[in-house]
């Protein structure tokens, strides 16, 4: 065990130090998180004054959307990054070593959800400066990082799993594409029940990200509900499972010796 | 755990096969503490399928194998923690600095923050890398990467270090450098070395002991000089000014029954009776009214025995026995 988080707390670090080494990597994605949040306020902001919203600032309705493109492109940095060891040979290295294989894999994701989480903050600063409210003080705070976190290492699970099983950065790049449907057939710039297209409401309503983004609606409107929190926390919860059990899979696979 | 502790490889019966294909064919070997052994062979024969199963990256299909005191599948983290590895594709981080990435390695190996300086150090003294210690490794060379990795394979170390085709790709300068570096290893630090390469000089310098793999089996296992010595016999060559010469000298070596093979206008026999063939090459290149350049009459290299004992007839060179 003290050996794991040794290995865990070297290869975290070491994963944080790389990822700060390549800016590119990390700064397009947080620009276009933002450029979401600024389009979004200030092409459709107006809609707000609808009654469906309830009031709700526009604002409040679209960052969940920004905060979320962000957690899901942060986290896919995990799966790059383990591409990037592949195709350096540093992996075979690692596995040369006897580093433990968890290790091995949890520590881009661990680095993947640091870097998510230092996104996030930055995109609730900025719309904070565009008149976002918290009506729950450090509640809706923390409960938004809480749901992005854990949405972001639903994500990270995914993009390892993808990485571990493609060896391939062009491959690995193109299964993030999943990350349109899921962040755009949910209730992404209206409620579930202002979406016209009935395929598109029944869809929203199979998105796991759909609950997710109403949790953290509702952590940033006066009338937090804790039912759709909990909703919220519970799609986050059955697909962290789904993902790293996936992750896990293949990873036991692709570190097991050639037989 | 150990039954064969003796030697620092022991393998014994071992079999690989990929489907039909049989890449390691029921294969015994032992290389002693302190051997710097060459594991020699035409592409496909093998070497790598071995280095895998030995370094833990592969499971044999049958027979055994142990590696110190460990034996392979039982011991595998154990073997990890005991050996030193460089694969012919360079290992390294190329985002951190040369020390970061030895630091790390160190620290993954189980030393303290206290010792791993002090073996970075060690080590960056020791390969040539002090001066671009702190750089990243897109500043670095071949060289300077090749190096590096092997440092990396060596901060913990081991008595057993194994070295997939290590100088591919490497300019003179920096191979010698490197066999500078892996004589000191195996004479002044005692590490048993198991080299693999294509570079047959290489082996001739480096090695104590070699064995040449054909078709997942090995062929010959001795010293380089008893290698040569057993093929006994001197190697003529010579170059023809034009390549319209060529099929005739092919058919008369044929005819005349001669161990020779043809590399462009080059061409390398091997003699029984040096007189006697010399004598009789000279008169027929006369005679058929060849006139050649460079021909020289010199001792085998291990280049002849690989040759004598791993082409095919198909490849156009005939077989040669090594008695063993």
């Amino acid at each position: 065990m003290r050996k794991f988080l040794s290995d865990l707390w070297l290869l975290t670090v070491r994963a944080l130090r790389v990822t700060i080494r390549v800016p590119f990597a990390i700064i397009p994605n947080l620009l276009i998180s933002l450029f979401f949040l600024l389009v979004y306020q200030g092409g459709l902001s107006g809609i707000a004054a609808l009654p469906v919203f309830g009031k709700l600032p526009y604002i409040n309705f679209i960052l969940p959307v920004a905060v979320v493109s962000g957690a899901v492109g942060g986290a896919g940095g995990a799966g790059q990054s383990l591409i990037r060891d592949i195709d350096s040979g540093y992996f075979m290295k690692l596995r040369l070593s006897p580093v433990s294989r968890t290790a091995l894999v949890l520590a881009p994701m661990i680095a993947g959800m640091a870097q998510l989480l230092v996104q996030t903050a930055l995109i609730i600063a900025v719309a904070y400066a565009m008149g976002l409210t918290l009506p729950h003080g450090a509640l809706s705070l923390v409960g938004l990082l809480v749901l992005t976190a854990g949405w972001g290492l639903a994500f990270a699970g995914y993009a390892v799993a993808m990485a571990l099983r493609s060896k391939n950065s062009q491959a690995a790049q193109a299964a993030t594409f999943v990350f349109f449907p899921l962040l755009f057939l949910s209730d992404t710039f209206v409620p579930i029940r202002a979406i016209r297209a009935h395929w598109m409401r029944i869809a929203a309503q199979f998105n796991p990200t759909t609950y997710v983004f109403n949790a953290m609606r509702s952590l940033l409107s006066p009338h937090f509900s804790t039912t759709v929190y909990w909703h919220g926390v519970l799609a986050v919860l059955l697909s962290v499972a789904f993902t790293l059990s996936w992750a896990s899979w293949t990873a036991s696979r692709s570190l097991r010796k050639e037989l | 755990m150990s039954e064969t502790p003796h030697f620092a490889i022991n393998v014994r019966h071992l079999t690989k096969q990929y489907g039909d294909f049989l890449a390691l064919n029921n294969l015994d070997l032992t290389v002693a503490y302190g051997e710097f052994f060459g594991f020699l062979g035409p592409n496909g024969a093998g070497k790598t399928t071995l280095i895998k199963i030995l370094t833990t990256l592969m499971a044999p299909s049958t027979g055994e194998a142990w590696v110190g005191e460990y034996r392979i599948g039982d011991d595998d983290e154990a073997i990890r923690s005991h050996i030193g590895v460089a694969l012919q594709d360079v290992g390294v981080d190329p985002l951190l600095t040369g020390r970061e990435n030895l630091l790390l390695q160190c620290r993954l190996f189980g030393l303290s923050p206290r010792q791993s300086q002090a073996r970075v150090d060690e080590l960056l003294d020791q390969f040539g890398l002090t001066t671009a210690q702190h750089q990243r490794l897109r500043t670095y060379s071949g060289g300077m990467r090749r190096r590096l990795d092997l440092a990396l394979a060596l901060v913990h170390k081991p008595l057993i270090l194994f070295l997939d085709e290590p100088t591919t790709g490497l300019d003179p300068t920096n191979r010698f450098m490197l066999w500078d570096l892996l004589r000191q290893l195996n004479h002044d630090a005692g590490i048993t070395i198991f080299l693999t390469t294509q570079y047959l000089e290489e082996a001739d310098v480096l090695c104590n002991r070699v064995a040449f793999m054909r078709q997942g089996q090995i062929v010959a296992e001795d010293t380089p000089s008893h290698l040569k010595q057993q093929l006994g016999h001197d190697v003529v060559t010579f170059s023809v000014p034009s390549p319209d010469h060529i099929p005739r000298i092919e058919q008369w070596l044929q005819k005349s029954n001669m161990l020779g093979s043809v590399t462009g206008q080059r061409v390398r026999m091997t003699t029984r009776d040096t007189l006697a063939d010399v004598a009789q090459t000279t008169m027929w290149l006369q005679s058929a009214n060849i006139s050649v350049e460079d021909f020289h009459v010199s001792s085998p290299s291990l280049d002849d025995v690989f040759l004598a004992v791993t082409n095919s007839p198909e490849g156009g060179i005939r077989h040669a026995q090594i008695s063993e």
